[in-house]
């Protein structure tokens, strides 16, 4: 009889121990607030990389005439909301001078749009070509560096080329756990930073 | 000792009648040896067979999968997969088609032909897909889905290859999500679905590395459904695949057919927000096919799905990437057309408000491009 | 008028005297019509825009890559290949020489532990007592536990009359550890008043470094923009790499090894005292 029950209960704990929850195992559990895992830095990357293109986006529909106002200042919104609220923005320098400028990204982003020309016709070319570098840990979060490419090319009304550059634009990029101002809640955001220009020297220049 | 012997046998008895299992009947059709078709309907096996499996895994249900193809791909061993398939009532069947198809002028039956016979007097061999259909269904299974995958047009030119790769990206999936989705749409019906790529007279199309566009619209949507909605149904399932298929130039014109004839309660309740329609609203937004007027007039209606302050989760992956207030996300969708390629709503993260006609937090995955 | 009003009037108008020349800034016209046409393109990328070193990352993982190629099976002979590759185009003799001699020391071995070993000089456009000028100060990439920075180990001399300061330091500000691919371009901002947070503790018993941080702290010295970058990196195999950005439209371009040197005594004098500091 005795037997029978032991059998019995053995049997009726089957279905039971393979529902059961694992115990979890808690011994030395530290939880890390200050990193993120491997996957989410590359989701993180890849959110980075469509906030360049993003940023490429509402520079073209800014520095577009035929656009409506009400857009362009959409864009201009838009455009900031992507960045650190104090970051500058790089303008490149005339080739003779030696001082590069630098604006706060708001007075940059509304010359763009108030500009005055002298170009009968403007070209401006985006390449299909955002680098994100990797993530480098920091006591605040993380930083990477990210790259995009734009050429300009301005023509006089005779058809000729007045102005024309091609310029490498890096952006420093910013991930931490911060306070969401808006719903008080922290969590991980990306924004950018400052932006650096640098010419790029057409294949006949010599070094 | 009789009162041991009485627990014993209802313990047992009743563990032998519930545990019997249910067979998922996979029949999956290839057109592996056509010279044009050939790599594409082997990426299409691979994901039929991968969704399939997944299916039955989900459901505890056996999966026995026939597979007609390469050598064997033929209108007699075809047959012959059929007539012998043998089928409980709590049974699932899907067949499965990928290959050349056609249709005939002055026919009522809008579902194509499957071109299995090539050799031109012998047509009349190749089965009509709603008669697999019906076939399959005198066999009795709790749910019976057939798809075709192929041509529906009135020629017997070869089905289109085109040199552009659907932009599909992996969705990550877990297998709670994927449970819940399965079980809704495989478990939950009872009845039968009927479904082919394009309606008479169009042609469809495939990609030799990525195979063919509705089967990846449609295993996406499957995925996507089985990540994120609550409550998913077949004709959510279908729509979405074909509103998929809209978002990629060589099959924005392609409309696929469906019949579904299902018994059983609907998961959406009447009142519900339509998660179809709001998907359709936020793709519409970033839509650069659409007139910049029509989109600019498209931001007004947002309240139609969402409150005035609605919370919006945007998913990177699984990743929380931002938090942002629906204006600012359809600002953002307006301003960025032709950049993202799709914006997915994600059911399940999102949270109606108290008149259950609107979001009041929802979630989404934007797909750039 | 509050002061940050004039501030903001003050610098409007040094921006619209401006001549830029960026893109898209154009050059003040007598006109103040809309250009006639704006077009924007988007292209697929350049072959020079991939090939680019864009970061030091690129550079650091092309030299380590000791792996041979289709078009060159023997790994050593595919690795001189890539390391001349990462060499500037100069003509220099000398530099010509030390190249070939480091390429051969080099063989097969790979750098350890690069981003330990990173060193800046950083040239700053700073005001000294009302006067323009330039001046060079030093900075080594630092870990601490698993967090990154660049710290300020050394400087060109500075006159400075003043006493150190003993108020406590912030711990929480620092040089972000890719600040050099933005050429430093954040130190104006940063190098304010006490900039003790962004010293190594190594450098603090420095003379030159502490009179930087006295000269900065007195509103002596205030950086105005960083105008130039030039990493060195200690291979820990005898020789020294001096690179900097190169940003032709060729094939090799980006960080680039401008000059090699195998004698600590041809790096900058104040790396090398940080150097001596540093190993006792």
């Amino acid at each position: 009889m005795k037997n029978y029950a032991l059998l019995l209960f053995s049997l009726l704990l089957l279905p039971l121990s393979s529902q059961a929850q694992k115990t979890p195992v808690s011994k030395n559990l530290v939880v890390k607030d200050d990193t993120l895992s491997g996957e989410k830095l590359r989701d993180f990357q890849t959110l980075t990389q469509q906030k360049v293109t993003e940023f490429q986006q509402y520079l073209s529909i800014i520095s577009d005439p035929t656009q409506s106002d009400e857009v362009r200042e959409l864009a201009i919104e838009n455009a900031q909301l992507l960045f650190l609220p104090d970051a500058r923005m790089q303008v490149g320098m005339v080739k003779k001078q030696t001082l590069v400028k630098e604006y706060p990204l708001s007075i940059y982003l509304r010359r763009l749009k108030n500009l005055e020309k002298k170009y009968f016709e403007v070209a401006i070319t985006f390449y299909d070509l955002a680098m994100v570098g990797d993530w480098e840990k920091t006591q605040a979060g993380y930083v990477t560096t990210a790259t995009y490419f734009q050429h300009f090319k301005g023509k006089g009304k005779d058809g000729r080329i007045a102005y024309e550059d091609k310029t490498i634009k890096q952006l420093d990029v910013d991930l931490r756990n911060r306070k969401d101002p808006f719903y008080e809640e922290h969590r991980w955001t990306v924004l950018l930073g400052n932006v650096r220009v640098t010419e790029v020297e057409p294949k006949k220049s010599a070094l | 000792m009789k009162f041991l012997g009485v627990i014993l046998f209802v313990f047992f008895g009743v563990g032998v009648f519930s545990v019997q299992a249910q067979t998922l009947h996979a029949i999956l059709v290839a057109d592996t040896k056509d010279a044009v078709l050939a790599s594409a309907c082997e990426r299409d096996l691979e994901v039929m067979h991968r969704q399939l499996s997944q299916a039955a895994a989900a459901m505890s249900y056996t999966l026995s999968e026939q597979t007609v193809s390469r050598d064997l791909f033929s209108t007699r061993q075809l047959s012959l997969v059929l007539n012998t398939l043998k089928v409980q009532p709590q049974d699932v069947v899907f067949f499965y088609y990928t290959g050349h198809g056609y249709n005939v002028r002055d026919r009522k039956d809008a579902f194509p032909f499957l071109h299995i016979q090539k050799n031109e007097e012998l047509l009349a061999e190749n089965p009509a897909l709603k008669d697999v259909h019906e076939l399959l269904k005198k066999k009795k299974a709790r749910l019976c889905i057939t798809l075709g995958d192929c041509c529906n047009n009135l020629s017997l030119n070869t089905r289109g290859m085109v040199n552009r790769k659907p932009y599909i990206r992996g969705l990550t999936v877990t297998n709670d999500s994927l449970n819940t989705a399965y079980r809704n749409l495989f478990l939950k019906s009872t009845g039968d679905v009927l479904i082919t790529s394009s309606k008479p007279p169009q042609s469809s199309c495939a990609h030799p590395d990525s195979g063919s566009y509705y089967t990846r619209a449609f295993d996406e949507a499957l995925e996507l459904a089985s990540q994120y909605n609550r409550s998913i149904t077949w004709e959510t399932l279908l729509k979405d695949t074909q509103r998929r298929m809209e978002q990629h130039s060589a099959t924005k014109d392609k409309v696929s057919i469906f019949q579904i004839n299902l018994r059983g309660k609907a998961p959406i309740l009447a009142n519900e927000p339509d998660f179809e329609r709001i998907n359709q609203y936020l793709n519409a937004l970033a839509d650069q096919q659409l007139s910049p007027q029509k989109r600019h007039q498209l931001l007004k209606s947002l309240n139609e799905y969402f409150t005035q302050k609605a919370r919006i989760d945007i998913y990177v992956n699984t990743t929380l990437g931002e938090i942002q207030p629906i204006e600012q996300v359809v600002n953002r969708l307006y301003l960025n057309a032709g950049k993202i390629q799709r914006i997915n709503l994600i059911e399940r993260l999102s949270t109606l408000s108290e008149d259950g006609k609107h979001y009041q937090r929802a979630a989404i995955q934007e797909i750039w491009e | 008028m509050g002061k940050y009003t004039v501030l903001f009037l003050l610098l409007f108008s040094r921006l619209t005297q401006a001549q830029e020349m960026d893109s898209l800034f154009f050059q003040e016209s007598h006109q103040s019509n809309p250009p006639a046409l704006v077009k924007h393109y988007r292209m697929p990328a350049e072959p020079f825009m991939k090939t680019r070193l864009h970061l030091v990352s690129d550079f650091l993982r092309k030299f380590n890559d000791t792996t041979a190629t289709e078009e060159c099976p023997w790994a050593e002979t595919a690795r001189s290949i890539r390391l001349r590759e990462l060499f500037s185009p100069v003509s220099i003799p000398d530099v010509v020489y030390r190249k070939q001699a480091f390429i051969e020391a080099m063989g097969l071995k790979k750098l350890l532990k690069p981003q330990e070993n990173l060193y800046a000089e950083v040239t700053l456009l700073v005001s000294h007592k009302g006067q323009n000028t330039r001046l060079k100060i030093y900075l080594k990439k630092q870990k601490s536990r698993e967090n990154w920075s660049w710290q300020v180990v050394g400087s060109e001399p500075i006159a400075v009359i003043g006493n150190p300061i003993g108020e406590k330091v912030d711990s929480t500000q620092f040089i972000a550890p890719n600040a050099h691919e933005l050429n430093f371009m954040s130190l104006p901002q940063l190098l304010q008043k006490d900039i003790r947070p962004f010293i190594a503790r190594e450098a603090l018993v420095i003379p030159e470094v502490q009179k930087l941080i006295s000269s900065v702290y007195q509103g002596e010295l205030r950086i105005i923009q960083s105008q130039k970058t030039i990493l060195y990196l200690d291979t820990q195999v005898g020789w020294y790499l001096q690179l900097q950005q190169f940003n032709q439209e060729s094939e090799y371009s980006g960080w680039l090894i401008d000059d090699v040197y195998n004698q600590p005594t041809e790096l900058p004098v104040p790396l090398r005292v940080f150097l001596q500091h540093d190993n006792k």
